[in-house]
């Protein structure tokens, strides 16, 4: 931790991350989310030159979209619903899995292979169609509007996402815990009588605690990407305002979040390309800055890029290479220290 | 035989697992007031049931247009042709995936260790840019080339009835090939380092005969099995694939028809073959070549 703020990695994603965040709020705070709007340009004799969707260029980096409202407004209005609601969500599905896994490692330690043969099938659900299905009532408005206010939509819409993938990140924690709770020292701590809950505290959570920073980032990103496929299905974060016209029904975002900017807008792409990409944009930027954050932490604690050694694995496989990676830091230390 | 058991239970759960999350947006609606529609959810799930038992009498509607009277078909010679389609979208573009990776790997491999630094940073914030993001920037290449060139080198979406499979696979296949790259230079890197390497290498053999010839065999089979949080993100990322590219395949399907039966057994549908292709690929992998040492 020491080193954290040296990282240039850990702080060009952070100040990234912050930059967005207050400059989100200040705006709502000075403008009151007035956003520019521009229908047309007219040049010196009158004439006009240019309709909206206008082009980018200096003073609108980002262009207009087809109301003639500035992206890059909309872009900095919405910064703070998608970067602070994937957070949250991350955050709950930690809150959700860290107890369930540190139990499902030290309490039920003998059939926690039954367990990850259970939760093993989820790996062959699609998150966004599931996520997609279990949503779609509570935030579309079709017919007889919302039945819920916005605040508890948002709510709903975190807790259906992080309950989704809890059963996961449960097991891969209980694993982790699991190894650890057959290390020796904690062989010798339940030998001088250390009950589980202090093993958890005092033994089997200090260890982990930095796996479970970058679990927590990667949880983040893994909500981004969600969000985003929402966006594109049109199932906006916190609602989407459906109305039927002659056109078909035209369905916009009620807030400016990110995922609400993607979602009908596909049809620009060949006409006026910046608008589809530059939500799309913000969300890789967002997802960089969290992936530079998350490389920058594991140098800071581990003092090498070990962000290689991290592995997506196979429940059944995670303690096995866990211990391989093991022996191998360890030797790594004896080799340089 | 006792694997054969394992794999069957844990098909049956899945199943199980499809049917009772399948009901759950019935119960899920009143959430915000605080209350759970039991009955509903119950009774969602007998129908659901109900239509795996009798499949023959499930039917769809179809709309046109808003104003157009609802089109009913039966369901079944339906739905087979979308999910048919996605299959072979996921499935080609996985193989790719694979191939391209392993191809990669063996190149990189041959580099200096500071190059492989390089490439492996790069291609780690490669990874951590959202799919979506690959997709349009794919389309929007396509048709700047077209425009610069006047050649149309790939279909850009699909229209009525006509299909298109090269840029939807290609465009599938480019972050998993990234992911698979990470695991399996990480697999490599570690048989690279084991002493029956140092003793072929010792033996005269050369480097690119002793990656193909020994480090493959061993490693592929641990790749393999890590690749399921690959498979689990490409199927999320195929959905949302269909929908840019306007195929007409599993999810334009499920999102048009999203009462709980139909969506749950065309779910079921396209769960089968993935279930099968997997745990096919594991268990012979697993039987085959477990003297390698690898596995463990």
């Amino acid at each position: 931790m020491r080193s954290l703020w040296k990282q240039p990695m850990f702080v060009i994603g952070f100040s990234f991350m912050a930059f967005m965040l207050i400059v989100s709020f200040g705006y709502t705070l000075i403008f009151h989310d007035s956003i520019r709007k521009f229908f047309y340009l007219v040049n010196s004799h009158q004439k006009i030159t240019e309709a909206a969707p206008l082009h980018p260029r200096w003073y609108l980096p980002f262009g207009t979209d087809a109301q003639g409202y500035d992206m890059l407004a909309k872009m900095i209005i919405g910064a703070k619903f998608t970067i602070l609601a994937s957070a949250a969500v991350a955050l709950l599905r930690m809150i959700l899995a860290i107890p369930i896994g540190f139990f499902l490692g030290t309490y039920i330690n003998h059939s926690r292979k039954y367990v990850n043969g259970l939760v093993d099938p989820i790996h062959y659900f699609p998150l966004t169609i599931i996520a997609f299905y279990l949503l779609s009532p509570i935030l579309s408005e079709y017919g007889n509007g919302f039945s819920h206010s916005l605040f508890v939509r948002m709510g709903i819409e975190v807790v259906i996402l992080a309950v989704l993938t809890v059963p996961i990140s449960s097991t891969l924690i209980g694993n982790e815990a699991a190894i650890i709770n057959r290390q020796e020292y904690v062989e010798s701590a339940k030998t001088l009588g250390a009950g589980r809950i202090r093993l958890i505290r005092k033994h089997i959570y200090p260890v982990l605690r930095e796996k479970l920073f970058i679990m927590f980032g990667q949880e983040v990103l893994q909500t981004l990407i969600v969000l985003s496929h929402l966006g594109v299905l049109e199932l906006y974060f916190g609602g989407s305002k459906v109305r039927e016209t002659t056109m078909g029904h035209l369905v916009s975002s009620i807030t400016y979040e990110w995922s609400g900017l993607i979602g009908g807008t596909r049809q620009f792409i060949y006409t006026a390309p910046w608008i589809p990409l530059t939500p799309i944009i913000f969300f890789a930027l967002t997802m960089l800055s969290v992936a530079f954050m998350i490389e920058g932490y594991v140098r800071a604690t581990s003092g090498k890029s070990h962000y290689f050694r991290r592995k997506k694995v196979n429940i059944k496989d995670t303690e096995i290479n866990k211990k391989f990676n093991k022996e191998k830091a360890f030797n790594r230390y004896n080799r340089t220290g | 035989m006792r694997k054969g058991i394992g794999i069957f239970l844990q098909f049956i759960l899945s199943c199980v697992g499809i049917i009772i999350m399948g009901g759950l947006p019935v119960l899920t609606k009143g959430l915000g007031n605080g209350m759970l529609d039991w009955q509903g959810y119950v009774h969602s799930l007998k129908k659901i049931i109900l239509g795996i038992i009798h499949p023959e009498q499930l039917i769809i509607s179809s709309k046109a247009s808003m104003f157009a009277a609802p089109k009913v078909r039966p369901l079944f010679p339906d739905v087979l042709e979308p999910i048919g389609y996605s299959l072979t979208v996921l499935l080609s573009s996985f193989l790719l995936a694979c191939v391209l990776a392993v191809v990669f790997t063996i190149l990189t491999l041959l580099m200096s260790a500071k190059r492989r630094q390089w490439l492996k940073i790069i291609f780690y914030f490669f990874e951590s840019l959202p799919d979506i993001f690959i997709i349009m920037m794919m389309q929007f290449f396509v048709i700047f080339l077209f425009n610069k060139t006047g050649i149309l080198f790939f279909d850009i979406a699909s229209y009525s009835d006509q299909q298109v499979y090269l840029l939807p696979i290609l465009c599938l296949s480019i972050l998993p090939t990234v992911q698979l790259y990470r695991l399996s230079m990480l697999t490599f890197e570690d048989e690279e380092e084991k002493s029956y390497v140092l003793l072929a290498r010792s033996i005269g053999l050369g480097k690119i005969a002793v990656i193909i010839k020994h480090i493959f065999r061993n490693a592929i089979i641990s790749v393999f099995f890590q690749s399921k949080k690959t498979f689990w993100f490409m199927l999320s990322n195929l959905f949302v694939l269909e929908y840019l590219f306007n195929i007409a395949g599993i999810t334009r399907f499920l999102v048009s028809h999203m009462e709980p039966q139909i969506f749950t057994i065309s779910l079921l549908i396209f769960f089968i073959p993935v279930f099968i292709f997997y745990s096919i690929g594991e268990w012979i992998l697993s039987s085959k070549n477990n003297k390698g040492g690898s596995l463990s």
